[in-house]
């Protein structure tokens, strides 16, 4: 249940900054969606049974919200946290550098998400010069911040990890 | 030999006496010998005298001093507290002058149209850079309906797509989802503003055979039966006539700073299509 109650927290807030105060940043801080690295966290350290109800929450409420054709945040969460849990099994690096590189990958997924759906409805190239200056934009931030992010994610589910006694990839 | 009376009678007599002989040199010219001796108390003891005093003077200073920094510590907290406050008042003032310059703007806009408008306030933007729509704080509650065009005194904003009780969600002109019956002011070239990446519009279906220059201005036909007729969208910022085809390729830079919306006005009676055809 506290996980449940936490992983809404996190969505609540990250979807707060990514309306409230991102959109008023200058153009050069464009950052990525932040639920596609929690979305990575989650595949990697938490179960199926908790994170799939997650996902849907957080895909239905940024499809809700945004503009962007319905479900196309809730396909690429689903996406990423249903393909990205199996990652652990193909290749042998630390959790820290995978959930670094999975976010990397996890964005351009979606990037490439938001590019065939914006094709199959207006037949208009997604990808031109300046998306491709955002899509650049927004990998070089998650190059930079996923770090971050990690750390802030284990801090709030490090009482859930003690408390379950399952250490940190659970999930798996 | 002496009884001690005497003794102390006689002591008495002769300090008397000594002291009238050491009174009475004041009345006396004074001797080189005594300004020699005054000369040498003064060279010896004057020096030790005046460090001693410099001293003395030092401590009080620095004693004074300990208080006063002290008190100017104090005094300096105490003013930098109360220019935070200025500062943080100021700020507000500022910022408050520049609400109240926006609303003027709006109102003044609102009292010069015989449209029925709604003012709202810009609660959240699109969370996707992809994708152009903002939400804002009035919904079904205020009589805000689907579809109603969402204006601001520089010209179109977009028009609601979703609503809610108490907030809405409209979708901007520069998305590449909307689209937007227009005319060229000056010639009357018809055409459709539509959405592109680049935070701005293209001017599409235009034929090549009319007329169009950069910075004509670009506004709303009424014709899609969604946008009342004559608001401002934006200017044309370049144009390409190419050899082939029946179309120009025109760029359109919106009339309305959308990286700085904050409040809006949503038309609530917008004009139904027959009224703009009679017009």
């Amino acid at each position: 249940m506290m996980r449940y109650l936490i992983s809404l927290m996190v969505i609540i807030g990250l979807i707060v900054v990514e309306t409230s105060i991102l959109p008023y940043l200058p153009e050069i801080l464009r950052f990525y969606d932040f639920l596609v690295a929690f979305a990575v966290y989650m595949s990697l350290y938490q179960s199926f049974a908790t994170g799939i109800p997650v996902m849907v929450i957080a895909g239905l409420a940024m499809d809700m919200l945004s503009g962007a054709p319905p479900g196309i945040y809730l396909a690429s969460y689903l996406w990423v946290f249903l393909v990205f849990r199996h990652v652990p099994g193909w290749v042998r690096i630390g959790d820290h550098t995978l959930f670094f590189f999975l976010s990397i990958i996890g964005v351009g997924v979606q990037n490439l998400f938001f590019g065939v759906a914006a094709w199959s409805v207006s037949r208009v190239p997604f990808f031109t010069g300046d998306t491709g200056v955002i899509v650049m934009l927004q990998l070089f931030w998650t190059l930079v911040t996923a770090p971050f992010l990690w750390l802030l994610f284990h801090f709030l589910f490090s009482d859930t990890h003690q408390a379950s006694g399952t250490g940190e990839a659970e999930g798996r | 030999m002496f009884s001690k009376k005497t003794m102390v009678a006689a002591g008495a007599i002769i300090l008397i006496v000594l002291n009238g002989i050491v009174f009475s040199f004041n009345y006396i010219r004074k001797s080189s010998f005594q300004a020699a001796a005054v000369e040498t108390a003064l060279f010896f003891v004057s020096p030790v005298q005046e460090i001693v005093t410099g001293m003395i003077d030092t401590g009080e200073g620095i004693w004074h001093q300990y208080f006063y920094m002290v008190d100017a510590a104090r005094e300096n907290q105490k003013l930098r507290r109360d220019l935070a406050r200025a500062r943080q008042r100021i700020h507000e003032l500022t910022e408050m002058e520049k609400t109240n310059e926006r609303l003027k703007r709006l109102v003044d806009f609102n009292a010069g149209s015989a449209l029925e408008m709604q003012a709202a306030e810009v609660v959240a933007k699109d969370p996707s850079p992809w994708y152009h729509t903002v939400i804002i704080n009035k919904g079904r509650a205020h009589g805000v309906k689907r579809a109603n065009p969402v204006v601001v005194p520089d010209g179109v904003v977009g028009q609601v797509i979703d609503l809610s009780e108490r907030y809405a969600k409209v979708l901007l002109i520069i998305d590449r989802n909307s689209a937007v019956d227009a005319l060229v002011q000056r010639t009357r070239a018809r055409g459709v503003s539509i959405g592109s990446a680049d935070q701005g519009c293209r001017f599409e279906f235009v034929l090549r055979k009319q007329d169009i220059e950069v910075g004509d201005q670009i506004i709303t036909s009424g014709l899609d039966g969604i946008y009342p007729k004559g608001l401002r969208l934006g200017w044309v910022s370049k144009v390409i006539r190419r050899n082939s085809g029946i179309f120009q390729e025109i760029q359109i830079t919106p009339n309305v700073n959308f990286h700085k919306l904050e409040e809006v006005l949503v038309v609530l009676d917008p004009p139904e299509i027959d009224e703009v055809l009679d017009q």
